[in-house]
């Protein structure tokens, strides 16, 4: 048993997962994730290098994925956001790397050492135009350890960039964690060297390994040399990669379930806000009331079978988050009316506390007594008042 | 101009010509200098990458028979920093236009310059945006016109290998399309230097710089170029006012990052390998007394720079080597020093759902702005309160209010406060042995600041029995 703060979870994690290049920018409440590895890398011979800015950061992370490293960068919202375009670049050449983002409340320079979800639809839409996106949650610091082992290990097995979303309170918290030996996955050599095509599966050939690579952010063939005017050929190879991450199923979509066997109402959260729902179901249990928890390690692509398995059993379903309502919206779509779907919200840099969750469900089992149609739709619209 | 060498074409990736660049482009013949140098160095092409930005030049990498890496305007350095310092034996050729390397990646450029690491940037100036229509560039000469600047320029131009000069690029020149043979010869130079190299070569765009300014054709374009510059060596002709000098500028030998950063990772490597044999403490016995309340949530408050974050993560650290669960968060503003930050502690029998201390069951206060503060105390909890945190406010009915300041300075220093307080903490309530918390200290703090927080820990426990 150790005694370990979120961040520094984060670095053991990544370096269990075998990451051997780390490409940063400071800021806060990320910075520790960052001066680990300046303390951890160089004896391991691995490079850690500090950036001018985020956008160099990611843009050095991809280089260095290019040589062969597992890399990976770290930032909170501002910084995330200048790496929006780089994340693209990232998802259109299939590169494996892993961003991390500590949330802290914005917009713009916002609260800066308070805790926020606030980026939850930019880690899945910032960049322009469409593109695969896998982005992961923890809630605590042996989770921070274990989710980003998975980011690398699916960074890797799918050649997709992956967002680790975490907040200012996951990131600084401290917790006694006994850190699990977990399988490691390494994107895979060709079979066939001299017949490998760069963007035709998920095999991987560095450049400088004997063979030269073409590698553009251009709409590209398989061979990777450019086709930038061939709309057909640009729309397949798009929908290429995102049918792959569709496809892939469990080993991306991570979930938790806490007391959900018998739950008829149910709260689905993700991040730091997981907590507060564990302490709520309790609360609510002990009153009477079968409440129960779902909480997504992966909110992107959303668990959406897990979603809906839940709707169809419960009579309503809570989504806390420290936003103005952004994973509701894509919840409501994906539970599509079956049962009302409320929204808690909070953007004052405070995480619920337990006893607010559990209230706000006691107020909604009172007023929705019957999941009809006209009942959901003002529940809807009061969460929303 | 003379034909291109049968034996040059083995460096070209000819399936994708004819390319982007118009008739007339300069850019073929900065590609030309490329590959001849390439040729000269004996460099293999499988161990060389070009790495691209977007524009005209940025195509470049396309051209060239190499790995290549089209990337994203104005980062084709960030990028190929980090293929090059992953890759330290790769040849990184980096080809950019003058929007790209000096306007959007203006950042990268002087950080690439002042790293210096081994990386071969070749900026391609023709004075213009050329892909996106003719626009103004950072480098279009004042009173010059494009598209955005119809009028004529009135904004000064870059100078690009003086900026290069002076953000500490070890190799820096400047030629033209014009300039033959200098050309590859400076190329040849900046590959082959072991460190940053920029060579700034000024091309001719007919299409729109040439167009738009009345320049005449490609080839009266190649004269202008002749008549705008100035051979700093050998010097042929005299040289007319306004003229840019071309030459090489600078070849310094400068410590490479690449070499630098190998050095420090044996450094730390045989630290790392020097440190192994520390051993960790022996594991304390369970914990078994009950806590006075389960769970029980701490919470020590005062100003930045008083250790509060310390004091909370000591006793977490303690409590956990104890068999405890525990979990620590803290609380602060962006003041480094001074402000008010809190640190807070839960302690539990069983896994602790939500992290925060919501009403603790004790509370430490360092100064009088945290008492103000963080308000709120479970009935029957306990408050320490340092004396002088009691300035201007008036310390409630059960409040233990204690001299944690002074009993640290006795003990060697007012920075043991925390400490101090934790001791007194943990000698009023028992939440964590005394052995615990030494433990905790030999475990968290430097060798040098133990004997000073191990008098404050026994003070403070002293202070609070």
């Amino acid at each position: 048993m150790r005694l370990i703060q979120g961040n520094e979870a984060c670095a053991l994690g990544a370096l269990h997962a075998g990451c051997t290049y780390y490409a940063g920018y400071p800021i806060t409440p990320a910075s520790e994730i960052m001066e680990q590895m300046a303390r951890m890398l160089p004896a391991r011979h691995g490079v850690f290098v500090q950036m001018e800015d985020e956008i160099a950061a990611l843009a050095a992370v991809i280089g260095a994925s290019w040589a062969g490293a597992k890399a990976m960068t770290a930032t909170s919202g501002p910084g995330f956001s200048l790496m929006q375009e780089n994340l693209g670049y990232a998802a259109m050449t299939e590169t494996p790397c892993v961003v991390v983002d500590s949330q802290r409340m914005g917009p713009s320079t916002g609260l800066p050492t308070l805790p926020s979800q606030g980026d939850v639809m930019q880690a899945r839409w910032g960049s322009h135009g469409d593109r695969p996106g896998v982005t992961l949650t923890a809630s605590s610091v042996g989770q921070v350890y274990e989710v980003t082992v998975a980011a690398f290990n699916i960074s890797e097995r799918y050649r997709v960039p992956v967002v680790l979303l975490l907040d200012a309170v996951v990131s600084h918290m401290r917790e006694g964690v006994e850190l699990p030996d977990l399988p490691v996955v390494t994107r895979q050599a060709p079979a066939d060297p001299a017949a490998f095509l760069p963007f035709g599966g998920t095999d991987f050939m560095p450049l400088g390994a004997g063979k030269p690579i073409v590698v553009t952010g251009l709409a590209h063939a398989a061979s990777g040399l450019p086709r930038a005017t061939d709309g057909a050929n640009a729309a397949r190879m798009l929908q290429r990669v995102v049918d792959r991450i569709d496809a892939a199923g469990e080993e991306i979509l991570r979930t938790r379930a806490l007391a959900l066997e018998d739950a008829e109402v149910g709260i689905i959260a993700y991040g730091i806000s997981a907590r507060p729902a564990r302490g709520a179901v309790e609360l609510l249990r002990a009153e009477g009331i079968r409440a129960g928890l779902l909480e997504l390690e992966t909110i992107w692509p959303l668990p959406e079978q897990a979603i809906r398995d839940l709707a169809a059993r419960t009579r309503l379903l809570l989504v806390p988050e420290m936003n103005l309502g952004q994973l509701v919206l894509a919840i409501r779509a994906t539970v599509e009316g079956r049962t009302p779907v409320l929204a808690l919200n909070r953007v004052d840099g405070q995480v619920f506390p337990p006893a607010e969750i559990a209230a706000a469900i006691r107020q909604a089992v009172a007023e929705v007594r019957v999941p009809v149609e006209p009942a959901f739709r003002e529940v809807q619209h009061a969460a929303h008042g | 101009m003379p034909r291109m060498g049968e034996e040059l074409r083995q460096y070209l990736r000819e399936e994708l010509m004819p390319g982007v660049w118009c008739p007339g482009c300069g850019h073929g013949n900065v590609l030309r200098g490329v590959v001849t140098a390439l040729d000269r160095l004996h460099r293999k092409m499988d161990q060389v990458v070009c790495v691209g930005g977007i524009g005209c030049a940025g195509r470049s990498p396309f051209y060239l028979n190499s790995s290549a890496m089209h990337t994203t305007h104005g980062r084709a350095l960030a990028y190929a920093t980090g293929l090059k310092t992953a890759r330290p034996d790769l040849t990184v050729l980096v080809t950019m236009g003058d929007g790209d390397a000096a306007a959007i990646g203006g950042n990268h450029f002087i950080h690439a310059c002042r790293r210096n690491i081994d990386l071969t940037a070749i900026v391609y100036n023709n004075g213009t945006y050329g892909m996106t229509g003719g626009q103004q560039a950072p480098t279009t000469p004042a009173g010059m016109r494009s598209t955005t600047t119809p009028l004529g320029s009135i904004e000064p131009p870059f100078d690009i290998s003086e900026l290069a000069r002076a953000a500490g690029a070890s190799y820096v020149a400047r030629t033209t399309t014009f300039d033959f043979e200098e050309l590859p010869q400076y190329i040849a130079e900046a590959i082959a230097h072991p460190g940053f190299a920029v060579v700034e070569v000024l091309t001719q765009c007919p299409t729109y710089f040439g167009r738009l300014n009345h320049l005449g054709d490609p080839a009266t374009m190649l004269d202008y170029e002749r008549d705008l510059t100035f051979p700093i060596e050998p010097m042929t002709r005299e040289q007319v006012a306004g003229q840019l000098p071309v030459g090489r500028f600078r070849r310094d030998v400068r410590p490479e990052y690449t070499r630098r950063y190998a050095e420090l990772c044996d450094r730390a490597a045989a630290a790392a390998a020097a440190a192994d044999g520390a051993t960790d403490d022996e594991p304390l016995p369970r914990r078994d007394c009950a806590l006075p309340r389960d769970p029980y949530e701490v919470r020590f408050s005062g100003e930045g720079g008083q250790g509060v974050i310390l004091a909370g993560v000591l006793l977490a650290d303690a409590a956990g080597s104890e068999g405890r669960q525990v979990v620590h968060t803290q609380s602060y503003g962006p003041e480094a020093r001074g402000g008010a930050c809190k640190s807070e502690v839960i302690l539990s029998s069983r896994e602790i759902p939500f992290p925060e201390v919501e009403q603790p069951d004790a509370v430490i206060c360092l100064s009088p702005e945290a008492m103000r503060r963080y308000t709120g105390l479970r009935p029957g909890g306990i408050r320490i309160v340092e004396e002088r945190a009691c300035l201007g406010n008036t310390p409630a009915d059960g409040d233990i209010v204690l001299p944690l300041i002074r009993t640290a300075v006795e003990a060697g220093g007012e920075l043991a406060v925390n400490v101090v307080a934790l001791g007194a903490l943990a000698g009023i309530t028992g939440l964590v042995s005394r052995e615990a918390l030494e433990a905790a200290l030999r475990r968290r703090l430097k060798p040098e600041l133990l004997p000073l927080n191990q008098r404050a820990l026994a003070a403070g426990w002293g202070v609070g029995r």
